[in-house]
């Protein structure tokens, strides 16, 4: 299905939630990758709502009335005035207009949604109170135990002073600049430190356990000498963003719109190059701190993508 | 046929009978304290077009407003009156609950909006998505704004603090005085003409902030974007952070003395624009691929010889001017550009 674009069927049968569970995986996939049929998927829903709306129930009258129909008119004109539509519009109109009209009878299943909320929740919790426990012990580094809450939890510290190592250690590229580079790191410090505040804010679990894992340089000197499958940290991000995953996956189906869906699988997608890209590049040399910078803000995307629709969904399904 | 024209006729009749009695009914302004504000008013618009529903309540100027739609579209604009006003087309049911404690004497400090599509629901609850439509709030200038709408695009101006959380539609903020905290997953999101902190996150939009400035100097402003551009220009804050995945990010404006700006992007370009007498420190990276062009004369910086420059990994550090700020440009695999403007 990957190099052959969904069929109007498809792309009907998975905004109206008909498609098998394989199904419908395998059309995120396609739309995660193909702009035309995102488009097409966009457009079929923006139809959807066209006739949601237009035919929603009138509050205050129990048959059509001279109110409903202006808006029919209204909406027809607007559609006629549109762009001409492309071929398999047509059908659709009349499909999402039967889906519009069923729509008010079916299930609707909040409640579910709530329990699922719940449930996210408590992992939070479990997670949070598990990350207290695993918070490190002082690295006897007085300028890393010194530093203020918030600038514990950032890796781009340890990070800019290997910066500062590695540029002098090439002295045939590098004029050693120790100042330059020893204020470079402050700078970045200070950067990093706003992130963190800000991933804080939004939900306490990530963040913890980013703060659980951040290597010391110390630390993670005796592993640059072997071959390294993993770069040091990374894990910590890895574990946040599993469980943030989760808390999205018990609640996603009941909040987010098929479009929305779609183009978070996308979002992920594009998240997911940019990890796997620097990742290959922190993995080739492991001196190099700006690549770790690079994979570390990318998973940081991540967590920030992960929270942004962790909010959505939670608070639909919670009503909160 | 002529008994189903007949029926139709009845049908008819009695609809626009009810509706014509629906549109007479108005109630009074409630201003009871703790209890829902019922302060109806049903009626036809001046236009003669669809019919809104009115609520409105007294309030102090720096009252918390918050909302919860489903789908729709929300206008909320700052207003003189210590009053918030709603306006709701298409849906069946509009309460302004106060919450939180109350004072006999005061006007509300906290407000909810609920909105419905149905007539029969006995108890709204606070806090769930409510139905669809257009809903349109006034509220006090000083008033801070929560809002959430799972479908639609957000305006929202005058006010002192905006909170906006959507998931598919634009957030559009203008002159917002105190704080603005815009999010949404499929949509741009746009702020102008205001001031105080700023965050602001898409996940597939662009971010655009255009004349902001911090009300004290520990203000931040923050914008992020996961594949959408990030623009920001006429930025007056001293802490300033935009970042992307594989858009690109604009700062154009001014940089101020002693502030520190961190531009970020994975596989697209980051461009800084600043006028030609600007005095910056910067460093300027790019890991695979791009490269570094600039428009000025970077030097060493204090207690140096030469600003560094590491070739086989595009990295450019030194002092623009009399240096003061910190600049750090970022692109793994996309072009860092220094330009004059």
């Amino acid at each position: 299905m990957k190099g052959k674009c969904l069929d109007e069927g498809i792309l009907q049968g998975y905004l109206d939630g008909e498609l098998s569970a394989a199904q419908t995986r395998e059309a995120e996939t396609h739309l995660a990758a193909c702009a035309s049929c995102m488009a097409a998927l966009r457009e079929a829903e923006s139809e959807l709502s066209f006739f949601s709306a237009t035919f929603a129930p009138d509050p205050s009258v129990s048959v059509p009335t001279e109110l409903l129909r202006t808006r029919l008119e209204a909406a027809v004109e607007a559609l006629e005035s549109a762009p001409a539509p492309e071929r398999r519009r047509a059908t659709w109109k009349l499909k999402g207009w039967l889906s519009a009209l069923v729509a008010p009878l079916a299930f609707a299943p909040q409640r579910a949604g709530a329990y699922a909320g719940v449930a996210a929740v408590v992992v939070f919790a479990v997670i949070f109170v598990s990350l207290q426990t695993l918070r490190p012990r002082p690295t006897g580094d007085p300028t890393q135990d010194a530093r203020p809450e918030t600038a514990a939890v950032t890796p781009a510290a340890p990070q800019a002073a290997q910066s500062t190592a590695s540029n002098a250690d090439q002295s045939t590229e590098v004029e050693p600049l120790e100042v330059a580079s020893n204020e470079t790191g402050r700078r970045e410090s200070r950067l990093a430190q706003v992130k963190f505040n800000r991933a804080a804010t939004r939900t306490a679990a990530p963040t913890e356990r980013v703060e659980a894992s951040v290597p010391t340089p110390a630390a993670t000197q005796p592993e640059q000498e072997v071959v390294q499958k993993s770069v040091p940290g990374e894990e910590t991000y890895q574990q946040a963003i599993a469980s943030l995953a989760r808390a999205v996956r018990a609640t996603g189906d009941a909040a987010l719109t098929p479009a929305v869906r779609a183009d978070y699988e996308r979002n992920l997608a594009v998240i997911d190059r940019a990890i796997e890209e620097t990742r290959r590049a922190a993995l080739r040399n492991p001196q190099d701190a700006d690549a770790t910078a690079f994979l570390f803000s990318a998973y940081q995307s991540k967590i920030d993508l992960l929270t942004a629709v962790a909010d959505q969904t939670q608070s639909a399904a919670l009503g909160r | 046929m002529k008994l189903t024209v007949l029926i139709i006729t009845i049908l008819l009749a009695l609809t626009l009978s009810k509706g014509a009695h629906a549109a007479e009914e108005t109630d009074e302004a409630a201003s009871a304290h703790g209890a829902p504000v019922a302060a109806a008013q049903l009626a036809t618009s001046e236009e003669g077009t669809p019919q809104h529903l009115t609520r409105n309540v007294s309030a102090e100027s720096d009252v918390v407003v918050s909302l919860y739609l489903g789908a729709g579209s929300i206008v909320v604009r700052g207003w003189d009156k210590k009053e918030v006003r709603a306006r709701a087309g298409e849906v069946g049911r509009l309460e302004l609950r106060r919450t939180g404690a109350t004072d006999g004497s005061r006007g509300a400090r906290r407000v909810e909006v609920l909105v419905s599509n149905s007539e029969d629901d006995e108890e709204m609850p606070a806090g769930e998505p409510g139905g669809t439509g257009h809903i349109e709030l006034d509220v006090p200038r000083g008033a801070t704004v929560n809002l959430k709408l799972r479908q639609g695009d957000v305006e929202i101006s005058d006010v002192a603090e905006a909170r906006v959380d959507s998931g598919n539609g634009d957030v559009d903020a203008r002159r917002i005085s105190r704080a603005a905290e815009l999010s949404c997953l499929s949509g741009s999101i746009y702020l102008r003409d205001s001031s105080g902190r700023v965050r602001l996150n898409a996940m597939s939009g662009d971010v655009e902030a255009v004349n902001v400035r911090a009300a004290d100097e520990r203000e931040e402003l923050i914008a992020t974007s996961t594949s959408g551009d990030v623009r920001l220009e006429g930025i007056a804050h001293a802490r300033v952070e935009g970042r992307t995945v594989s858009g690109s990010v604009r700062f154009i404006g001014r940089i101020t003395d002693g502030g520190t700006y961190s531009l970020k992007t994975t596989s697209g370009d980051v461009t800084l624009a600043v006028p030609a007498d600007s005095s910056f420190n910067v460093k300027a990276l790019v890991v695979a691929g791009g490269e570094i062009i600039t428009d000025f004369e970077v030097g060493a910086v204090e207690g140096t010889k030469k600003p560094i420059t590491k070739l086989s990994k595009g990295l450019l550090a030194g002092r623009v001017g009399a240096g003061g700020a910190e600049v750090s440009l970022s692109s793994f695999s996309g072009t860092v550009y220094l330009r004059k403007r």
